[in-house]
């Protein structure tokens, strides 16, 4: 082979090449490679020629440079005329990193941005992947839980009662409301009669408004 | 260092695909590579030629064609045409 020998060819490979062809055209791309018929590899490549239309008569000739984009090609040696090296060759992907890796450090420091939100706990989704927010895009979910007449359904972030280092007074079962106090009327009791707002509360010994379905007192029961 | 590959082992990897065959004259062909020889003479087959006028290209389908090495320009392997 005597490749080897044409070491001109060797200098100019990888570099970016303006070839002019015979019938006038020129051709720039990377060579990639040759052989000993000068038969080039081009990459990228793109293809620049005159176009030379009829001189119609009333109309100016149109001898604009044509550009088109062929990509790689194999360009016959037998038709190129002359080569000239339009840019040395690109550097390689491998060769810019190590160029960045030469770089001296800067003053930057690498921070996850909090953009506003705090930074969510570790083992916790962050903020905004926690889901909607209660209300937003459906309903409520106590609003889907099954409604019955007891107790509406304890909140979920209720805990137990706990007992605090201080223990109750002797006597005194946890939980359990001391004997003789009334707690609350169990479901389905009314609250006690309320007297109209402005009135005076009645005095002691008076009897209290008769409940509904009662006959009042200044009505006689209906006789018949 | 000699090339990795050299330009007959390209358009030998095509074989079997499509090619775009630049003459040097204003014509095109785009086909499937069947085979060539040292001359880079192309058997192709399933062609469009393409003759480049002042008004656009004229195609013609031919099914087979050896086209002579001789007035071959430039070669794109997997090209599509000019259209």
């Amino acid at each position: 082979m005597t490749i080897s020998k044409n070491s001109k060819m060797m200098n100019v490979l990888n570099h970016r090449l303006r070839v002019t062809m015979s019938d006038g055209r020129v051709l720039t791309g990377q060579m990639l490679a040759f052989d000993k018929h000068m038969n080039l590899v081009l990459a990228d490549c793109q293809e620049f020629r005159k176009v030379k239309a009829k001189a119609v008569a009333g109309k100016p000739s149109d001898d604009r440079e044509r550009k088109r984009t062929l990509g790689l090609v194999v360009l016959r040696g037998e038709t190129i005329v002359s080569i000239s090296v339009d840019a040395p060759p690109p550097p390689s992907a491998e060769q810019q990193r190590a160029k960045a890796a030469q770089l001296p450090t800067g003053p930057g420091i690498g921070r996850p941005a909090g953009r506003g939100l705090p930074v969510a706990m570790p083992g916790m989704p962050p903020m905004g992947l926690a889901g909607p927010v209660r209300g937003v895009g459906g309903p409520a979910p106590s609003m889907m839980l099954p409604r019955g007449n007891g107790p509406p359904p304890m909140p979920a972030m209720s805990a137990a009662p706990t007992a605090y280092s201080r223990p109750p007074p002797p006597g005194f079962r946890p939980g359990v409301p001391p004997p003789g106090m009334p707690g609350a009327p169990p479901p389905g009791f009314r609250p006690p009669p309320m007297p109209f707002p402005g009135m005076r509360p009645p005095p002691p010994g008076m009897p209290g408004m008769p409940p509904p379905g009662f006959p009042g007192r200044g009505l006689p029961p209906p006789s018949g | 260092m000699a090339s990795q590959l050299l330009p007959l082992e390209l358009i030998d990897k095509c074989i079997g695909s499509k090619i775009w065959v630049l003459m040097k004259s204003e014509r095109e062909f785009v086909g499937t590579l069947s085979g060539f020889d040292d001359y880079v003479n192309m058997v192709l087959e399933n062609v469009t030629e393409f003759e480049r006028t002042t008004e656009g290209y004229a195609t013609t389908q031919l099914k087979q064609i050896l086209l002579n090495g001789n007035n071959i320009s430039m070669l794109v392997p997997g090209g599509d045409g000019p259209q």
